[in-house]
């Protein structure tokens, strides 16, 4: 799909460019919220994104990439979801940073168990060391090894220098290594 | 940036770092694979429907107000337009009076003119 010819088609308001949006960035933009907010609020992003996106079009300069501004969006709606948890006090205290040592391990699991438990442990450690890192950190992660988009990208994304995003990562990466290194050591 | 980093961006290969960040890196890619399929997400037809219904909404709510407002403003402007009728009536009175007043100036000064002359 031409970008250029879609985001035309967006300014014009014509309703196959929205089918076309719908299709291609709804379920990244989903995947991204899913990822930052941890909760079931995904729906109510995609929907602010989206809405975001048709009224906004006509600013679209095509300074960067429509993915790029789309997932900036994403970001921003995010982090006002975010705020909004934190105001009704609804986010979970786990999810923040500096708290690694009420890191909550699994149960030694006995020899009777089932092997179909024991993989479904493993996905529950995966979960609870995902929930532990900052929203901030699952994001980088997220948008580099598993989206597997450029630094620059990210940086663009985010409005942060690349050196900044580099090293952010690093320490995620660490720390996510970290937390399920000590999980495996203590399961 | 460490092996590992580097490993992961592909800068190093498998063959060049050490044992504990191949292993390190063989369980990183198992947790990538599991959080790609937590973050997965299928987005539904009603959302799709819902979305356009909103959107199409609040700009016909916004068309409303535009309307609204301009149609006020036509409003006021005939309303301001027929009031004032009786000052347009005096201005076009005054517009009739100039030429009479310019024409006195003029005479005042053709004297004031010729007494300077004596």
């Amino acid at each position: 799909m031409n970008e250029k010819l879609l985001i035309d088609a967006l300014k014009k308001g014509q309703n196959w460019a929205y089918e076309v949006l719908y299709r291609e960035y709804a379920p990244k933009i989903g995947s991204i919220a899913k990822s930052f907010l941890n909760s079931d609020d995904v729906d109510d992003v995609v929907q602010d994104v989206i809405i975001r996106v048709l009224k906004g079009i006509k600013k679209f300069r095509g300074d960067s990439k429509l993915s790029t501004w789309i997932y900036r969006i994403t970001v921003n709606v995010c982090k006002d979801y975010l705020q909004r948890y934190k105001r009704r006090n609804e986010v979970f205290t786990d999810f923040q940073e500096g708290e690694e040592d009420e890191y909550y391990l699994q149960p030694k699991s006995s020899e009777d168990i089932l092997k179909d438990s024991l993989l479904e442990i493993t996905a529950e450690r995966v979960r609870m060391a995902l929930e532990k890192l900052s929203p901030e950190d699952r994001l980088l992660i997220k948008l580099r090894d598993v989206d597997d988009l450029s630094y620059e990208e990210i940086a663009n994304i985010l409005q942060k220098p690349v050196g900044t995003i580099k090293s952010r990562l690093h320490y995620a990466r660490q720390r996510l290594r970290k937390i399920l290194e000590e999980g495996e050591e203590n399961g | 940036m460490d092996e590992f980093d580097r490993l992961l961006d592909g800068e190093k290969s498998l063959e060049e770092v050490s044992d504990d960040v191949r292993r390190s890196y063989q369980l990183y890619r198992k947790i990538l694979e599991m959080y790609k399929v937590r973050c997965e997400y299928t987005p539904s037809e009603r959302l799709k429907e819902k979305i356009l219904r909103r959107y199409k909404r609040k700009s016909a709510v916004l068309t409303g107000v535009l309307l609204g407002v301009f149609a006020s403003v036509i409003f006021v402007f005939v309303l301001f337009d027929t009031l004032s009728l009786p000052s347009y009536r005096k201005e076009k009175l005054a517009q009739v009076q100039n030429p009479v007043v310019s024409d006195v100036i003029y005479f005042i000064k053709t004297v004031e003119l010729i007494s300077d002359g004596w």
